[in-house]
């Protein structure tokens, strides 16, 4: 049996306007183990987001969560939000979509990725800064110190992507969740992005939980499988048993989509 | 819309203090105890009492019937001025939204040069060639608002000509001018309530303003502004003379624009 | 960047083209003959001749284009003719003479501005709904529905006549500018306050922010860091426009507090039928209106690295 890292059991979120409440998360419960990456899937709208900012305690009211997150050993839920801040970022890192406008549009990356660095590590900005670009080259990116001192709006959206990745790796983690990373890039990047997560998955042994809508990039690179559906999980199981043998009609219907997609692409490619 | 207008209770409480102001505005010579250019020397400065409900003037004139009379130059006026300045600009703005091309460039041009002097200063300076006087401050108010609506109402109709219900009256074939006024006046129309009823506000502490300055209103008229300006010469000995312009001037600013922010939100299809 | 701000003054010139023409233009709304007026205000008894003299002396004679021509040749070498009132005084030395006390108030009044509505507004985010946001609500609320000059007139009564401590007006007591400069800035105070609140509760749920918390950043760091220097990098356009209103501004309160600056010398000038001083102050305004608008927005572009490389 794996050493659990992340643990999430029952929980719920819900939201309240106006004295009527909003279940958007309802009794979501899965575990990662060390080494291990676990796919969440779903619709747009299904409570995958909403589930990643409640592990990490990003929701405020009017937003209302129930339920336990065991971080090794701590509940993060009832943590105070010193500590929660320490465990953000340095312990549970997260990659955004969206990378466009993840940054500060007015500061260079380079003092964007020592921010958090030299706060979580206590290190110079120096220090920190060599890290920095220590890990950009572990990406593939040749000359990190001319990205570092660029700002957001000067580099594609992919080199921001890539730039959140290594704030993530320099400060090694126990668990990375990527929040629909693929959502925002163009289908051509989508397998370049998928790519460098599977390398991270190699290079590091942490356990990454990775969200996306799209089962065919999830499939690539998970061993577990949820399927969630209007805030609850509908399917779990390993990813080869809840791609041919999906259960609940709304993992049907997702894998039956992306059977379809695979097909029409194999039809468009014969027709060349 | 208007539904939505009697549930809130800002708005009604507005509307009704709007609404009995007028009145009072209206049947000022029957409501009004004294007959308010009457000049009483001898009982300058008068305490309130029952033949002054708030006391005489610096003349011995009548406060109370002054304050009720002021309503006339002083709303009456502000929703004259309005109503020329949204007819004026709704007709160009309408005209340079509908028509397109050179017509439309001509028109916005000029309301840039309108637009890029301080509106202050272009009342003034209007104010100033043509000489004091309450028509004159009324022109030069009309003189410089017409950009502003005509801006407003031209990017509304550039709106609302590129939604579908347009788009389906003209493929049905019905004429121009029945476009126009089936569905075009309608719709803009709710929007231009909203936009008066904030600038109303403006207009009375613009043209009381003036009227304070000795530019609009002559004496021995009543007016809420020039009311104040008297009061002002007494303000050493006899400081409570103004009160009641001031209050009565800030609660009907104050009901209009509470009620000009209760039609936004109830125009505005995101709130409730 | 370099070819931005070019640009951006290019794009000035004919503004400035405009205002000129339109204050040279006004002066032909006034009702009565110009001359008349001239030499009604000077006491000479308008027979033809005196006009006809008068006319030529004005240079009305002449078309309207050529009469503008010449007239902008004058301004640009800041000459605005003679007082219709004072004819041994012109126009330009009273401008000069009445404007430093204009803008020193404007300036003091920019300054409160400034030092009161930034920090307001950022508290007023932070603790958005909360008892001070809400108090501050109400502020603004309350300073948009009261006209300014009774306001002038509420605080002259509270502090020079009932506690006695600031004198009621005029520019020679210490202390005088206070009175002044508190009225014409409470309205941009309560304007100022609200763009900031607004812009740094919109940044707040910038996808940035999502993320700096992601990171674990301190919400003090993020706050201070980075919303706030991205709405006041918003505000700034809009700060800088607020030094021509409140130059603008002045007229009212000038003549509340008898403080002698060219609000005062633009109403007597109206009152005066002093056409040249009115025309050169619509000038001065209009000028200024679009100067500080291009420093506004030249300062913004400086401080934005998406505007900094040439493209």
């Amino acid at each position: 049996m794996a050493e659990t890292i992340l643990q999430v059991e029952d929980l719920s979120v819900s939201f309240e306007k106006n004295g009527q409440r909003d279940m958007l998360v309802q009794n979501v419960s899965f575990q990662i183990e060390k080494n291990q990456c676990l796919g969440i899937v779903g619709e747009s709208g299904s409570g995958k987001s909403i589930t990643c900012k409640a592990i990490l305690g990003l929701l405020r009211p009017p937003f209302h969560v129930t339920g336990k997150v065991s971080f090794l050993g701590r509940d993060l839920l009832l943590a105070e939000d010193t500590t929660l801040r320490k465990v953000r970022g340095s312990e549970i890192a997260m990659i955004l979509q969206h990378p466009m406008t993840a940054f500060d549009p007015l500061e260079p990356i380079g003092k964007q990725m020592t921010e958090s660095i030299t706060l979580h590590k206590g290190i110079s900005e120096k220090e920190a800064l060599i890290l920095s670009a220590a890990s950009l080259e572990k990406l593939n990116i040749h000359q990190p110190m001319e990205v570092i001192q660029k700002y957001p709006h000067q580099v594609s959206g992919g080199m921001l992507q890539r730039v959140m990745i290594a704030i993530a790796l320099v400060m090694e983690p126990a668990v990375i969740i990527a929040d629909e990373p693929t959502t925002a890039v163009d289908a051509v990047n989508v397998a370049t992005v998928v790519e460098l997560f599977e390398s991270l998955k190699k290079m590091r042994k942490t356990a990454l939980v990775f969200v996306s809508h799209d089962l065919n990039v999830v499939a690539r690179l998970s061993d577990q499988l949820v399927v969630m559906n209007e805030g609850s999980i509908v399917e779990r199981g390993q990813v080869e048993e809840v791609l041919h043998h999906p259960q609940h009609p709304k993992a049907q219907q997702l894998v039956e989509t992306r059977q379809a997609l695979v097909n029409q692409f194999y039809r468009y490619v014969k027709r060349r | 819309m208007i539904r939505k207008l009697l549930k809130d209770k800002v708005a009604l409480v507005s509307m009704t203090i709007i609404f009995i102001t007028v009145l009072l505005g209206i049947f000022a010579p029957v409501v009004a105890p004294n007959d308010p250019m009457e000049t009483r020397i001898i009982q300058k400065y008068a305490s309130p009492d029952r033949e002054f409900p708030l006391g005489t003037d610096h003349l011995g004139r009548c406060q109370l019937s002054r304050l009720l009379h002021g309503i006339r130059p002083t709303i009456f006026l502000s929703l004259l001025t309005t109503v020329c300045t949204i007819t004026l600009g709704g007709l160009v703005g309408m005209i340079a939204g509908y028509s397109k091309g050179w017509l439309d460039e001509i028109i916005m041009r000029a309301v840039d040069v309108m637009l890029s002097f301080p509106s202050q200063v272009m009342v003034l300076a209007v104010v100033g060639m043509l000489g004091v006087g309450m028509r004159n401050v009324v022109i030069a108010t009309i003189a410089i608002k017409w950009a502003w609506y005509a801006r407003m109402i031209r990017s509304c109709v550039k709106r609302h000509t590129h939604q579908n219900y347009v788009n389906y009256a003209k493929a049905v074939g019905a004429s121009q001018s029945f476009i126009i006024i089936n569905h075009l006046i309608p719709a803009v129309l709710s929007e231009i309530v909203m936009l008066a009823s904030l600038d109303m506000g403006w207009v009375m502490i613009s043209i009381s303003t003036l009227s304070f300055l000795g530019l609009g209103i002559q004496p021995p008229a009543p007016e809420w502004g020039a009311m104040l300006s008297e009061a002002k010469n007494a303000l050493m000995t006899h400081p409570t003379q103004m009160l009641g312009p001031g209050i009565a001037l800030v609660l009907v600013v104050s009901s209009f624009n509470m009620l000009g922010d209760s039609l936004r939100d109830a125009l505005d299809p995101k709130e409730g | 960047m370099k070819q931005y701000i070019a640009r951006r003054i290019l794009l000035a010139i004919p503004m400035l083209l405009v205002v000129t023409f339109i204050s040279f233009g006004l002066i032909h709304l006034i009702p009565s003959d110009p001359v008349e007026v001239a030499l009604r205000v000077n006491e000479i008894i308008p027979t033809d001749e005196a006009i006809a003299i008068m006319r030529e002396e004005l240079g009305l004679d002449q078309p309207f284009f050529t009469r503008y021509a010449s007239w902008l040749k004058q301004i640009a070498r800041f000459d605005f003719g003679q007082s219709y009132i004072n004819k041994n005084r012109s126009v330009s030395g009273e401008i000069l003479r009445s404007l430093p006390a204009t803008l020193k108030l404007a300036g003091m009044s920019f300054m409160i501005v400034v030092g009161v509505s930034i920090p307001l507004g950022i508290i007023c985010a932070v603790y958005k709904d909360r008892l001070i946001d809400r108090a501050m609500r109400i502020f603004i609320f309350v300073a948009t529905a009261v006209p300014n000059y009774w306001m002038g007139i509420l605080l002259i009564w509270l502090f020079a006549v009932k506690l006695k401590i600031l004198p009621t007006g005029g520019n020679q007591q210490s202390g005088a500018i206070i009175l002044p400069a508190v009225t014409l800035s409470l309205t941009y105070i309560a304007t100022y306050m609200r763009l900031i609140r607004n812009s740094m509760l919109e940044n707040l749920t910038e996808n940035y922010v999502y993320y700096a918390r992601t990171r674990g950043l301190k919400e003090k760091s993020i706050i201070g860091r980075h919303v706030l220097k991205n709405s006041l990098h918003e505000s700034i356009a809009a700060l800088g426009m607020s030094v021509a209103q409140l130059i603008s501004g002045t007229v009212v309160v000038e003549n509340i507090f008898s403080w002698p600056g060219i609000g005062r010398l633009c109403i007597s000038a109206i009152f005066n039928r002093d056409y040249p001083v009115i025309q050169a102050y619509i000038l001065m305004m209009g000028v200024l209106f679009i100067l500080c608008n291009l420093l506004a927005d030249i300062t913004q572009a400086m401080l934005d690295p998406r505007l900094q490389e040439v493209k």
